[in-house]
């Protein structure tokens, strides 16, 4: 051992740093033991450089974010993952997508677990991204200058939806069939506006939408490997990118938004929420000119150096824990509850009630009445007005704050109470007493496309916004009270047509009371 | 506004990230152990392995226990379009030793699978049931979102005759299949149901009854559990009760005879087997159709005819169809009902009424078997008629539409109804019967009756005693009746009417 060469010892030196020189390698960087470490860590890592390397301690206040954006976001996580996982035993074709479903949940080691993962989280991702959206909203977390991130974030939404929806017709069953049939219906139904105004002859829209949708007049294999198409490459990077755009722009807005002089105990002074170009005291003597397209030698963010956190690892640990949770959460329902799966599809033999996946009931049911009104319409108009809140609200004061203070969340109950009122209205006064078809058999569609229920509470709504304008001078109390109303409505109808339609879209005070076919 | 310290935040971060971490990571062992030691077959197939190390007495038994192990054992037949696991759990199937053992582990019973090893056919080809779970419950799949629930052991032999005739297996092995077609036949279901283009067209075809499932099928009033089974065999016993204002009878059947027509009808697929498959009497039987048959035309009236006609002797009142039946084997029918009226109105039937058409491409008989059931029809019981000779030279282009009119609406129509469209008595305006009676038939019907049947002789003093000049009429207005009436729903069979129009 003593005669040892040097040449050896240096070898085993580096053998024995092999660990620590290899974590080196990876990270870019050693262990941070400082402050400045570890924003450099962040810096010198692709992924985590879509994060700021320090951020204001109140984006880590969880009764403001509730971590939903993460949530949302590791959700995507957890169902990228789990789909590729499917992806490798799943066949999309007619003949074979439902017995490779079966044999996913028989005898794939795992895939039952994996495919009810990825079911549940599916499922928590719609939810979440709606809280999320809520979140944004009542926070007013849309004002200046994050106008276009709240428009990005309303497609991020659209694409969540619309992956839920593909991914539905993969396991060709009955469900599957059918929901997508009733999409497809949706889809063509310009043609009742179109039949209404004897147009259709001129062009059918509401065909070539539906053909464009499916590739076929009917649901089948073309529609079928759309879908998976659409489902397992398409949407998903459209997602991926969406997703990124929509953090970085976070970060470049300054970070999540907060009320002005937000104190943190981080540093030594109140928040200003101006934005100061700050020399912090620790930064290099050398400095960058930020590429010429910054002025100033710093970057110029409404936030002091004293003020903030590293976000490394304080909001990073903050995450994975979020991750963490929602993993478990998914888990949980995992092992419980086994993603359905109804007989194979059978174009013979129509659901009924065919029920659209929960998150589209609500539009189902105001498709009861006229399917372009309650599918096209109505979600159209919903999704423009959402998108134009950030521009035509442009109150810079009370940022950051739930409900912008108290006469906010006035607003927002009294609200809440006037949207339920009416919305419950309006699905009592059909069920109970008919509709114009009713009341006049022989009433033109047209009547019906522009007078029902949907279009009502959608009126009604507005007018209920007026009218907080008009009471309160405030264009972000009428915000508060349209969107207070959207997410209302949104739920009583979902609710209603979940729970409380049976065969037929008939009204049943519970599933148990439908009727034997 | 005040914020907690950020090393608080962390610290709570940290423990709930430990907390959060450990619950996983124990769903996960528990979901492992779930699956990877507690599954049904694995605990199945231990307790088949103790079996064996108990019925180890001899070197063949020990050789049979070293070589068991604990695997997923499926039957996969592509040819079938089968991947059945069933063998999962009923380890034993082919192990005569297991007979003294509870399910799963026993053996098949019979000689079954010498003939039908699972290798090239599977389970569920004969047996139903979802062959890809691998639990018993969701392989019975009853109440399960499965269209092929298990059959009930008592009506397995349904799934021979996805390959055999029922005949080439009566008594070797699926008596109760031929029992229910040899019922299908001799209880006259092909008077109203086709099978294999060869029946009346009432009821609805029943060549792929066998595959409907059950939401095909109303299930409101079927009391036993909801599968197409069970359908069929409360259906058999009161078609009325399993769907209202159904147009079929009570067959009137004992509990066997129940149990084998639903065998039989269980059998009814339209499967695509590879020819391989099929047994080489089930190819005869398809390539020759199996008809013309030889069967005589008393048999063939029995079969297709009897159910709705009776003996056909007397016009008998229908309860059911709540119709008079036309006595088509009275004597004063056939004296005046010559061959050619007999062969066309069986081979076109009454459109619009019960009476459906049986020629080859409508009913399937085969102009040979017609005409045996019209000399069966015409070798009435009955033979010597004092049938009366219409007065010749009657002058039927001398009736008079109106005058008819007014004597139908007196003496007709509370049977036949307004406008001859038929009621309790036949419809005459009815466009086949138009087409293929003569004058001298409607007026020899009128003026001396039906015998046996509810139709008076018009022309006897104590029914009014009509002249022939009002007979003439009476047919006059029954023409013109077939004129409107037949110019609307059935275009071609006037067409080609060439008898002369007024």
């Amino acid at each position: 051992m003593t005669t040892r060469s040097p040449g050896l010892g240096l070898f085993w030196r580096n053998v024995t740093a092999l660990p620590s020189s290899l974590k080196e390698s990876f990270s870019r960087h050693s262990s941070p033991t400082s402050d400045r470490a570890r924003s450099q860590s962040i810096f010198a890592n692709m992924f985590l450089h879509i994060h700021s390397t320090r951020v204001h301690p109140h984006a880590l206040r969880l009764t403001y974010t509730w971590g939903l954006g993460v949530a949302s976001a590791a959700l995507f996580l957890i169902l990228t993952v789990t789909g590729v996982l499917l992806m490798i035993y799943y066949k999309p074709s007619t003949d074979l997508a439902y017995q490779s479903i079966k044999d996913i949940h028989y005898v794939v080691p795992t895939g039952r677990f994996i495919r009810n993962i990825h079911r549940w989280a599916a499922q928590l991702m719609v939810i979440t991204v709606i809280l999320h959206m809520a979140r944004v909203f009542f926070t007013g977390s849309y004002k200046k200058p994050r106008e276009f991130n709240w428009v990005i974030g309303l497609g991020l939404f659209v694409l969540t939806l619309a992956l839920s929806f593909t991914g539905y017709l993969l396991p060709w069953d009955q469900l599957a069939y059918w929901a997508v049939t009733i999409g497809a219906n949706i889809a063509a139904s310009p043609t009742e506006f179109t039949d209404a105004l004897r147009l259709t002859h001129l062009f059918n829209i509401g065909a070539f939408q539906k053909e464009l949708l499916l590739g076929a007049s009917e649901v089948g294999q073309e529609a079928l490997i759309r879908f998976y198409v659409l489902h397992v490459m398409i949407l998903p990077i459209l997602l991926a990118v969406g997703i990124s755009v929509h953090i970085w722009r976070v970060r470049k807005d300054g970070g999540l938004s907060r009320p002005d002089g937000a104190t943190t105990t981080a540093g030594k002074g109140v928040g200003t929420g101006n934005p100061v170009p700050q020399s912090p005291a620790s930064a290099p003597t050398k400095t960058y000119g930020l590429m010429c397209v910054v002025k100033g030698r710093t970057p110029a963010t409404n936030q002091n150096q004293n003020e903030t956190v590293p976000s490394w690892p304080y909001l990073l640990r903050a995450e994975l824990l979020v991750l963490m949770v929602f993993t478990l959460i998914s888990l949980v329902l995992a092992y419980f509850l086994d993603a359905p799966l109804k007989e194979m599809a059978n174009p013979a033999v129509p659901e009924n009630p065919a029920k659209a996946p929960w998150y589209f009931l609500g539009l189902q049911e105001m498709v009861s009445y006229s399917a372009f009104i309650g599918g096209v319409v109505i979600p159209a108009v919903a999704m423009i007005g959402l998108a134009l809140i950030p521009y035509l609200d442009r109150e810079r004061d009370k940022v950051g704050v739930w409900f912008s203070g108290t006469a906010g969340r006035l607003v927002a109950w009294r609200s809440l109470a006037f949207a339920a009122v009416s919305a419950i209205a309006m699905v009592a006064i059909p069920v109970n007493f008919g509709w114009l078809r009713n009341w006049f058999p022989a009433i033109p569609q047209i009547w019906i496309i522009f007078i029902n229920p949907g279009t009502i509470l959608t009126a009604l709504y507005a007018l209920w916004s007026i009218y907080e304008l008009r009471r309160s001078g405030s264009t972000r109390m009428a915000a508060i009270a349209l969107f207070t109303c959207f997410m209302v409505g949104f739920i009583i109808l979902t609710t209603v047509g979940t729970v409380f339609r049976g065969p037929n879209w008939d009204f049943f005070w519970w599933p148990s009371q439908w009727p034997v076919h | 506004m005040s914020l907690p310290d950020i090393k608080t935040i962390d610290q709570r971060v940290k423990v709930w990230l430990l907390v959060a971490g450990l619950l996983t990571i124990g769903v996960l062992v528990v979901a492992a152990v779930r699956e990877n030691l507690l599954t049904d077959w694995r605990l199945h197939q231990r307790e088949y392995r103790r079996i064996l190390a108990e019925k180890a007495t001899d070197q063949q038994g020990k050789d049979v226990f070293d070589r068991f192990d604990l695997r997923l054992r499926q039957a996969v037949v592509p040819e079938l379009g089968v991947v059945d696991r069933c063998l999962s759990c009923h380890t034993g199937i082919d192990d005569p030793r297991m007979v003294d053992v509870p399910q799963p582990y026993r053996v098949h019973p019979g000689e079954m699978l010498n003939i039908h090893p699972p290798e090239r056919f599977g389970c569920t080809v004969c047996h139903r049931g979802q062959g890809a779970a691998v639990t018993f419950a969701e392989a019975k799949a009853e109440g399960f979102y499965w269209d092929y629930p298990l059959l009930p052991t008592a009506l397995t032999e349904s799934s021979c005759g996805q390959c055999h005739t029922p005949t080439e297996l009566d008594g070797r092995g699926a008596s109760t299949l031929a029992a229910g077609a040899r019922l299908f036949e001799d209880r006259g279901c092909r008077g109203c149901h086709q099978l294999g283009q060869r029946g009346g067209a009432i009821g609805p075809a029943l060549d792929n009854e066998g595959l409907k499932i059950k939401h095909q099928l109303p299930m409101a009033s079927v009391e036993g559990p909801h599968t197409v089974a069970q359908w069929l065999t409360e259906h058999f016993q009161d078609p009325q009760k399993i769907v209202a204002g159904s147009q079929m009878k009570t067959p009137g059947l004992n509990h066997d005879e129940i149990l084998a027509l639903t065998t039989f009808m269980l059998a009814q697929q339209e499967r695509d087997f590879p020819r391989s498959y099929i047994s080489p009497a089930y190819h005869a039987a398809l390539s020759l159709q199996d008809r013309p048959s030889d069967l005589s035309g008393e048999e063939l009236y029995g079969r297709f005819c009897g159910t709705c006609h009776g003996a056909g002797e007397i016009g008998r009142y229908d309860k059911f169809y709540k119709k008079f039946m036309p006595a088509i084997r009275s004597a004063s029918f056939l004296a005046v009902a010559d061959s050619a009226f007999l062969t066309n109105s069986i081979k076109d039937g009454r459109p619009g009424t019960l009476m459906p058409g049986w020629s080859e491409d409508k009913g399937g008989l085969a102009n040979e078997e017609i005409a045996r059931i019209v000399g069966y029809l015409q070798h009435a019981s009955e033979t010597s008629v004092d049938a009366p000779a219409p007065p010749s030279a009657l002058r039927f282009e001398s009736g008079d539409r109106d005058r008819g009119r007014v004597l139908y609406a007196q003496l007709c129509a509370g049977c036949h109804a307004p406008g001859g469209i038929g009621d309790l008595a036949p419809a005459l305006a009815n466009p086949s019967f138009q087409k293929y009676s003569s004058n001298e038939l409607m007026y020899a019907t009128i003026a001396f009756g039906r015998r046996n049947t509810a139709m008076p002789a018009f022309r006897a003093p104590s029914k009014g005693g009509l002249s022939d000049q009002a007979i003439i009429d009476l047919v006059a207005y029954l023409r013109s009746l077939g004129d409107r009436h037949g110019s609307q729903p059935t275009q071609a069979s006037i067409q080609d009417t060439t008898g002369p129009q007024p």
